[in-house]
């Protein structure tokens, strides 16, 4: 019996290192520079899994949850400017929202009306400069009109989303970046952006404190020209 | 004999550390500390340890997964109270990081996050793809939308190097008029980015700027600029080293963004105390710590990866 069972790995063996050796000499060792020029411009994400689908999730919360939360906790920029412009940290205390304090801005869901008193499209990033209403001919704000956006201000601003629900800080930026195409593609597409100068705006949107600064650079959700 | 005599050696020790340091031992295991951001999470971490109470234990995974392995069961053999932990792979160090928790030691991530959560108490991450944002949108400012550009990449094997190319491209490739004429990767060192750079500059001489992973590519890339007379190239970096201050200061470099090593490690030593004595922390288990940008009008506010 012995012998048997030892001639039986023996033969386990053999097929094993059979195998192996099949394996290894099927092998193509491909180097590196070829799929560093396939990916030109585009390299790996080491540990991005790829299953998350970025648009699909930002499609599904927009008109089901974001543009309804917006219509309702928006706050009137009239209210909050006169804190902010004295104190950003207490107007973030009072009317601010992010997820957890040390090393994040704050972020405030804001509404408002007033003329246009600057339209910037010469960079892509373009904006456009608002004066609140009542009116004295200053801007009080700028207003992001895309095609580039910049910042996370939306998904930042929802309290429903929670930077630990993501696998990594890849996919959670891919949300950001999924909702503000969805600005540029729902919002800001459609404006006539030869003719804003002097217009009245209406809108709904976000923005986040930002670094030295106290530029109120908001991202509209809803937007409204007469 | 011999072992009562190391037993009571050993309890001695126990002892002693016991009464110097009433909480206990945290550990702390970073990448090497050749790096200064790294060397300022250890010092970070370290400082907060002792002045909370308790002993510190740095130890080096030099981004090796299966030495963070064995450290790990170090730090469970030696009785931690809690880890520390700058992770070396986002999955690879998951294993270990239960193993811990099995044995009743929490973990607290630091700089770098992995792909799963419940397993350590905090991830206390460093922003970089908004940080990337924040170095590409002030790349593109400098730039004036437009002209020839190089991206000098880290390591490929490291995720901070994707995550910030990611941050600079998404910012980047939506400027058309912005051309990226090559791109290569100096591994996150000096010299290889000044000798990278050097022949990118023979092959491409008409670029207007140069993006980098990193400072210390910034630093050789900028050299190499010098070197070939093309001083005026806007080059930016990724860190907020001293090196890079320096540089800006000095009218070389034009910017870099600072991620916040010293006070993440803190931080998370800060939390490690919270929940020992209170059972938590009181906070998301995944925290993002956003970057800083750095040019020339606050260089001068920078010291060890913090802001003055």
């Amino acid at each position: 019996m012995k012998s048997i069972n030892r001639s039986g790995d023996r033969f386990i063996a053999q097929i094993v290192l059979f195998i192996c050796i099949f394996a290894i000499s099927s092998c193509t060792i491909v180097p590196d520079e070829e799929k560093s020029e396939e990916n030109d411009g585009k390299i790996d994400i080491y540990f991005a899994s790829g299953t998350f689908k970025a648009d699909e999730y930002a499609e599904n919360i927009w008109g089901k949850r974001v543009v309804p939360f917006f219509k309702e906790k928006s706050l009137p920029l009239e209210t909050l400017l006169p804190v902010w412009h004295k104190d950003q940290q207490a107007a973030g205390n009072e009317f601010g929202y992010r997820e957890k304090a040390e090393g994040s801005p704050w972020n405030f869901r804001v509404k408002g009306s007033g003329n246009v008193v600057a339209v910037n499209t010469q960079s892509r990033a373009s904006t456009i400069d608002v004066d609140l209403i009542p009116c004295d001919g200053t801007s009080d704000l700028v207003l992001q009109i895309g095609p580039v956006f910049k910042g996370s201000s939306i998904r930042d601003s929802l309290d429903f989303i929670s930077f630990t629900d993501f696998t990594n800080q890849l996919e959670f930026a891919q949300l950001s970046n999924a909702l503000n195409k969805i600005v540029g593609k729902e919002v800001t597409s459609t404006l006539d952006r030869d003719n804003l100068m002097g217009k009245k705006v209406s809108f709904t949107g976000a923005f986040t404190q930002l670094q030295d600064s106290d530029l109120v650079r908001v991202t509209p959700v809803s937007l409204e020209v007469e | 004999m011999k072992k009562m005599l190391a037993a009571g050696v050993t309890f001695c020790c126990f002892l002693t550390a016991s009464m110097v340091y009433a909480g206990g031992l945290i550990v702390a295991i970073t990448p090497s500390p050749d790096n200064p951001f790294f060397k300022s999470e250890a010092v970070g971490a370290e400082a907060k340890a002792k002045e909370l109470g308790y002993e510190a234990l740095l130890l080096v995974h030099d981004d090796d997964a299966n030495k963070q392995s064995e450290l790990f069961d170090t730090a469970i053999a030696r009785g931690a109270k809690a880890i520390i932990l700058d992770n070396a792979g986002a999955d690879a160090s998951i294993a270990p990081i239960e193993r811990a928790k099995k044995a009743g030691i929490p973990t607290f991530l630091i700089d770098r996050e992995i792909n799963k959560t419940d397993v350590a108490i905090a991830q206390i991450v460093s922003n970089n793809y908004q940080g990337a944002k924040l170095g590409g949108e002030e790349f593109v400012k400098l730039m004036g939308e437009k002209g020839n550009f190089v991206e000098l990449v880290g390591k490929e094997s490291d995720t901070n190097a994707g995550i910030r190319s990611q941050g600079y491209h998404d910012v980047i490739d939506q400027y058309p008029d912005l051309k990226m004429v090559a791109r290569q990767s100096a591994n996150w060192s000096q010299t290889e980015a000044y000798e990278k750079m050097e022949s990118i500059i023979q092959a491409n001489p008409d670029i207007q700027g140069v993006i980098c992973g990193n400072d210390t590519m910034a630093m050789g890339a900028m050299a190499a600029l010098k070197a070939a007379g093309k001083g005026d190239v806007i080059v930016v970096g990724f860190d907020g080293s001293n090196d890079v201050r320096d540089s800006i200061l000095a009218g070389d470099i034009k910017a870099t963004v600072l991620q916040p090593a010293y006070r993440i490690a803190e931080m998370a030593v800060e939390q490690a105390d919270k929940y020992l004595k209170t059972g938590s922390t009181g906070l998301p288990e995944k925290q993002l710590m956003d970057c800083v940008l750095i040019n020339s009008e606050n260089a001068s506010k920078l010291e060890t990866f913090a802001l003055k």
